[in-house]
């Protein structure tokens, strides 16, 4: 695995300004804010490294009251009578899965359990936009945009993000890649970003004797004309290349994953695994976008077995459980995968089995350093008068908080004022503090974490309740996505030559 | 030299942009997407050696791709008599495309004789079909151009309910019939649509628990906008208007999946919409009240005068230009042929800057201009698949976006296309060497005729040169002039209008 590369602070200084300014196309530079860059560093260990962000968007407003249910809710069973999800305790079949004894995974979710017990999957409940209208086109663009009702920007969050930061590799080809026909608000701006609508599908047909040719008369057209088609052209020229590198035919999951429905050669278990052989080729990738229509479920929801809600939960769920067990639990560089949608849908259901559009919704996060094995959430109530409008869940959590967190935290950037204009954001902890080697977080790392490194490696269980406030996977010292033997030396290390 | 002639030369837009002027650098990086569209028509005017001709803009701007011989009528009729001549669709003659399309059958078929059909796959497939060819095809140019952007305007979701069954309907009893008519009368016909009011939920409302999905889209999307300044209380009372709209079961004889107003579902009680009273008791009456108030509203004539000198004009038309259609609108009643009439002799077609065609504009576009004989469209559909604008196969209600940045990253299936086209490699669309290189023996003359089909006569003259290289040395086969071909349509000029 080559995933120690070309990403630290010695190949960043290695750079020349100028270098810097053609690797970012001079967005740094130009926005005055060279002196506050990211400081990146060698990711010794799983601490110090970027994240590559995997964005899926749930296009249609996703009911966040079924994704995560909140079962001790009676305002939610009164306001559903043939929709809601069941609490744990019932004999119902299509009961939910209790998650932390006040929410619950609806039937559909339950393939998440794994990744929600290891920690790595957060809930974010009653989050979203609170200037969102109800629109599905206005809302999902000012979101994407990263400012509420601002109609002057045109380029998106994840975009700032990568126009503001560093590439992975000094010759970074395609720095993220949208999984479809075209670029969603959230990358468009980006540098070095294409859309692939297949990954294992690109590249030129015709008379194989003079493909090279006629690559070089597209080379010189494109070229000399004006961007965004001068840019596209020649991202397209070397992503061709870049992706032929790589064996998506045979490409073997690892950790057991099965993604659903991959060999139909579409679909989001397709989109995931091709992501994942993406990502685990470790090819500078730092952001994969993908997109899942259909959630606007104003009729015949079904959340449950075999319905239209249930399965398009049930594939975003085992899609998502298999890069856990594929990306997440294996080596390489870490992911942080964020779902996200408009906005959620009425409380209320309406006479069609189904529900109108709503306000807040659920966001769901993913990643070794999700502070996850949790729904985190300032609880809002369904009491009417605890309603927006009298009729939909309160946004309590500003969703650019959560995003700019991952953004600074895991994504290593504090251009946070340009990526999320004239908003300070508030942290609410959706990262886990760094503490590689401090098992007993006390601050350092030392002989007393011999014990409980030793407890976090071989019980688990035990670990976490004698530290519940601690982070276990700082026992991961070496970073290779895995607690175990192969850690000792690297802890070792630690404590003699920190 | 200033920042859009190094732009056209190829630097680098955002190194560009480190030396622009006093700008507050945050709000360039927020802007940096938007600058892109402005520097295309520095881009465009200077490429071009020919001088500037209104007449073939308009070509350009109200057919699905420019041909040779379209271009000659133009020329011959003038920018306005040419105007005239294409929103005076039905004097044109078009028999032959309407000979082709009613080759397949379910494109005639009554809503319940497709409701029998057990598969809806056909059905769709001919709708698909027949949208293509009469893009290619059809003589009624400026018309096909308005079915598309009415079937964006007023999108199905082809997939949901029973639409795959009766989608084809929608196009032609609502659609295609009002295209160049009144928008009131066609919004009017979508809202009676039974694959209008499935797509949106509407024949699932019921009174008391009414679904919001159709009314809201209909406020939001088809006629005042998002910004047309109604409420959460005027989407509620919109989908109580609505409720009983809905569609006869597929099992009635004769009438099966057609409209059907369904009293026992409509709520009865008074509503007030957009400040209006709508008294209780109106029936069917109260959502055709809604359809009135909607289709004479200044709002609705802002919105689609806006749309369409998007679609014409500029992603970021004149305001100016934007009152004198949704003038035009008011004036008329909402007739759509005087809003284009006022459209096209108010613009300056000069300062037009160009815009990037989509997908299926593109593929359409080389099929015209090198002449190509489609003699089964089905085999095109994978194409138009790939490249991800398979006619009818948007599934949000506001249609395939037409907006630059969605579609400028994705070449590859566009030059893959051009290639599979000119080489022959689709199966039973054909184009011809006679046509294309008209016994050209020369590399030269071959770029010629490649230039006066795809450009008019006006493709840039570096572009030009570039690729009558790749025919060098001269005498060029004719396997190599076929690819040269493919590198024209390839070419990034060829990808605006």
């Amino acid at each position: 695995m080559s995933s120690h590369d070309s990403r630290g602070c010695n190949e960043y200084n290695h750079l020349s300004r100028r270098q810097f300014l053609q690797a970012t196309g001079g967005a740094v530079a130009l926005s005055g804010l060279a002196a506050s860059l990211p400081r990146v560093a060698y990711a010794q260990d799983y601490c110090s490294s970027r994240d590559i962000i995997l964005s899926i968007y749930l296009r249609g407003a996703a009911d966040g009251l079924t994704l995560c249910v909140p079962y001790l809710e009676p305002a939610y069973y009164a306001a559903r009578p043939t929709l809601a999800v069941p609490p744990p305790d019932s004999t119902d079949p299509n009961h939910a899965t209790d998650l932390n004894g006040f929410f619950g995974l609806p039937p559909a979710m339950t393939s998440l359990l794994p990744a929600y017990q290891a920690g790595h999957l957060l809930f974010v409940h009653a989050c979203g936009m609170h200037e969102s209208n109800r629109s599905h086109f206005d809302s999902q663009r000012f979101m994407e945009v990263g400012k509420p009702n601002d109609s002057t920007i045109f380029n998106g969050w994840l975009a700032r993000h990568l126009l503001t930061s560093p590439p992975f590799s000094q010759n970074a080809i395609l720095r993220a890649v949208q999984i479809d026909f075209g670029l969603r608000q959230t990358l468009q701006g980006a540098p070095l970003t294409i859309p692939v609508p297949n990954l294992a599908n690109f590249g030129l047909v015709g008379a194989p004797g003079t493909v090279s040719a006629r690559r070089d008369v597209l080379d010189d057209l494109y070229a000399a004309f004006a961007e965004p088609l001068r840019s596209a052209a020649a991202s397209t020229q070397t992503t061709i290349d870049l992706l032929q590198q790589i064996d998506f035919a045979n490409y073997t999951p690892g950790g057991g994953a099965v993604y659903p429905n991959a060999a139909q050669g579409f679909g989001f278990g397709y989109q995931m695994k091709t992501a994942a052989a993406l990502i685990k080729a470790d090819v500078g990738v730092e952001a994969v976008a993908i997109d899942i229509e259909g959630w606007d479920t104003h009729g015949n929801q079904q959340p449950f077995t075999g319905g239209y809600m249930y399965n398009l939960m049930s594939s975003l769920s085992q899609g998502l459980a298999a890069f856990h067990a594929d990306v997440l639990m294996g080596s390489g560089r870490n992911v942080t995968v964020v779902v996200m949608t408009e906005f959620g849908r009425r409380l209320e259901e309406n006479g069609s089995d189904g529900t109108d559009h709503g306000h807040a919704s659920t966001m769901m996060l993913m990643g070794r350093d999700i502070a996850g094995g949790r729904v985190l959430t300032q609880w809002p109530g369904l009491a009417p008068e605890q309603l927006y409008q009298g009729i939909d869940l309160q946004v309590t959590t500003d969703w650019r908080d959560i995003l700019a967190e991952i953004v600074a935290k895991r994504l290593g950037n504090n251009n946070l004022s340009v990526i999320f204009p004239d908003y300070v954001p508030t942290f609410r902890g959706v990262t886990r503090a760094c503490s590689s080697g401090d098992l007993n977080c006390d601050g350092q790392v030392n002989a007393a974490d011999v014990a409980p490194f030793t407890q976090a490696m071989l019980d688990p269980a035990a670990y976490q309740a004698a530290h519940p406030t601690c982070n276990r996977n700082g026992a991961d010292v070496n970073a290779d996505g895995f607690i175990d033997g192969r850690d000792i030396q690297a802890m070792t290390h630690k404590i003699i030559a920190p | 030299m200033n920042l859009l002639s190094k732009l056209i030369r190829g630097s680098g837009l955002l190194d560009e942009l480190e030396r622009l002027g006093p700008m507050p650098s945050r709000r360039r990086l927020l802007t940096a997407g938007g600058l892109l569209g402005s520097v295309l028509a520095a881009s465009r005017a200077e490429a071009e050696d020919l001088p500037f001709s209104a007449t073939r803009w308009l070509v350009g701007r109200i057919t699905q791709g420019m041909t040779e011989s379209e271009l000659n009528l133009a020329n011959s009729l003038g920018y306005s008599g040419y105007l005239e001549y294409q929103l005076n669709h039905t004097a044109i003659n078009d028999n032959a495309t309407a000979f082709f399309v009613n080759l397949y059958p379910t494109v005639n078929y009554q809503p319940w004789q497709l409701a029998q059909l057990p598969q809806p796959s056909q059905i769709v497939r001919e709708l698909q079909i027949a949208t293509i060819y009469r893009a290619v095809n059809s003589k009624r140019q400026l018309y096909e151009r308005m079915v598309e952007f009415w079937c964006d305007h007023f999108n199905i979701d082809i997939t949901k309910s029973y639409c795959p069954w009766v989608g084809t309907v929608l196009n032609r009893d609502a659609i295609r019939p009002h295209a160049l008519g009144s928008f009131p009368a066609l919004v009017s016909a979508v809202a009676h649509d039974p694959s209008m009011l499935m797509s949106l939920d509407n024949d699932l409302s019921v009174s008391g628990l009414q679904n919001e999905n159709y009314a809201r889209e209909l406020l939001e999307l088809h006629t005042l906008g998002v910004n047309g300044g109604y409420t959460q209380q005027d989407v509620l009372e919109v989908a109580r208007c609505f409720t009983g709209w809905t569609k006869h079961p597929y099992t009635v004889p004769n009438l099966g999946l057609s409209f059907k107003y369904d009293p026992a579902k409509h709520y009865n009680g008074q509503k007030v919409v957009l400040g209006q009273v709508i008294p209780a008791g109106g029936g069917q009456g109260d959502a055709e009240t809604v359809l009135a108030i909607l289709g004479a509203h200044p709002g609705t004539a802002q919105f689609i005068a806006s749309k369409l000198c998007k679609w014409f004009y500029s992603y970021s038309p004149p305001a100016s230009l934007v009152s004198a259609v949704a003038a035009a609108y008011m004036n008329t009643g909402g007739d759509i042929k005087e809003m284009l009439r006022t459209l096209f002799t108010t613009c300056d077609p000069a300062a037009a800057e160009p815009k990037l065609k989509r997908p299926f504009h593109a593929m359409v576009s080389m099929m015209r201009a090198t002449g190509a004989t489609i003699s089964d469209p089905q085999p095109l559909l994978n194409y138009f698949s790939q490249a991800g604008q398979l006619p009818h196969t948007w599934a949000p209600p506001d249609g395939f976006p037409d907006k630059l940045n969605h579609w400028a990253g994705l070449l590859l299936p566009r030059w893959n296309f051009a290639a599979n086209l000119t080489g022959n490699a689709i199966q039973f669309t054909t184009t011809s060497a006679q046509t294309m290189f008209a016994g050209a023996t020369t590399a030269a003359a071959a770029m010629n005729k490649l230039d006066s089909l795809c450009f008019g006569g006006a493709m840039p003259s570096a572009e030009k040169e570039r690729v009558r290289q790749y025919m060098l040395p001269d005498s060029p086969s004719e396997a190599r002039m076929r690819e040269a071909a493919a590198l024209v349509l390839s070419s990034p000029s060829f990808q605006w209008y």
